[in-house]
């Protein structure tokens, strides 16, 4: 599945620099709503209660896209290999996180050739029990502008990360929609 | 009329008939095979995209067409947005309503069914017999007042967002 990633998109709308600092100062994961709510995180305005029926609100949410040549919208871009977690559930269709009764088995892409064809329908959907370790598992991380791009490296700087596990430089995972067709594979 | 024509006019009709579940709120239930598995409060729907059906000689049967829905608190997620392509819809009621200085009649009670059979079925939030989820629309509505430049902000990108999930529907 080369060139495919696990894309989560930012629609808080925050900064993406003020999102990274808030995930690295609360245990540097990507958490679920569930898991948001046992660690004390008020959501801002309202609660969403629809994924607490379908069992979704204890995953984190993901779409499988194949990576652009350039431009690559301003997202998180998770690694593929995450697909082979035993708690990963892709389906080609948004389910609204619906894991309950037997949807999972009757749903559930399994394969590589089910998640590429899954990664042709946007509204595709892969979901991550509780929580992702930013750390171990980001590939990419697209800033909206060469500013921002700074500002998140540093956020990894400050805290004295230059590298990350697999040992690729934090500056070289950072890109600009700009810079994204000169990243290393 | 043109093609082109149609399609804006058909678009436009079906965005008013979602005219009192945008502007008072609404309840929805998401049902599939019997099964209520969904049952939330919506912010809002946008039509994004239709595909009318004709028959031999050329009438107009019946549209599908592509739904944004947002549920309420969906600015703590981008999974709290969803399109659906809607193939099927029964009324139960409508009422009247001023749109853009015309008489329209707009949904109070509607079931919605998707291409994998999914039913939806929304209510217009009734203030004097659901206070409750009246004051919760109430609630949301001030909070998104309140930070509209980041609802704009955040309005924006989920639309660009599905209206590519809607075209590139196949």
């Amino acid at each position: 599945m080369k060139g495919y990633s696990l894309v989560h998109d930012l629609t808080n709308g925050e900064s993406m620099t003020g999102f990274i600092d808030s995930i690295m100062e609360n245990n540097g994961a990507m958490v679920s709503t569930v898991e948001k709510m046992r660690m004390g995180v008020a959501p801002g305005g309202m609660s969403p209660v629809a994924d607490m029926q379908t069992g979704g609100a204890s995953y984190f949410f993901t779409r499988i896209k194949k990576q652009p040549a350039s431009d690559a919208s301003p997202a998180l871009y998770f690694k593929k290999q995450m697909l082979r977690r035993m708690d990963a559930i892709s389906y080609d269709h948004d389910a609204y996180g619906k894991v309950i009764d037997d949807y999972v088995q009757r749903n559930r892409g399994a394969s590589i050739d089910d998640w590429k064809r899954f990664s042709q329908r946007h509204g595709n959907e892969t979901i991550f029990k509780y929580s992702v370790t930013l750390l171990d598992n980001i590939e990419f991380i697209v800033s909206r502008s060469e500013n921002e791009r700074r500002e998140i490296i540093q956020s990894f700087t400050r805290r004295g990360i230059k590298k990350l596990p697999d040992g690729r430089k934090v500056e070289d995972i950072v890109h600009t929609p700009q810079s994204w067709s000169k990243r290393k594979q | 009329m043109t093609m082109k024509d149609f399609i804006e006019q058909e678009k436009r009709r079906l965005q008013e008939a979602l005219h009192w579940f945008n502007s008072r709120g609404s309840r929805m239930t998401v049902r599939e095979s019997g099964d209520v598995f969904l049952n939330t409060l919506v912010d809002g729907y946008t039509v994004t995209r239709i595909a009318p059906h004709f028959d031999a000689a050329g009438n107009h049967l019946r549209t599908d067409f592509w739904l944004l829905w947002k549920a309420l608190g969906y600015d703590e997620g981008f999974q709290h947005a969803h399109t659906i392509k809607v193939v099927d819809v029964r009324v139960e009621d409508t009422l009247t309503a001023e749109y853009d200085g015309k008489e329209i009649e707009a949904w109070l009670i509607v079931d919605m069914t998707d291409d994998l059979g999914r039913v939806h079925h929304v209510e217009m939030i009734e203030p004097v017999s659901e206070p409750e989820l009246a004051a919760d629309w109430q609630r949301w509505i001030a909070y998104r007042q309140k930070n509209a430049e980041r609802f704009r902000r955040i309005d924006d990108q989920l639309l660009a967002e599905h209206l590519r999930i809607a075209e590139d529907w196949s």
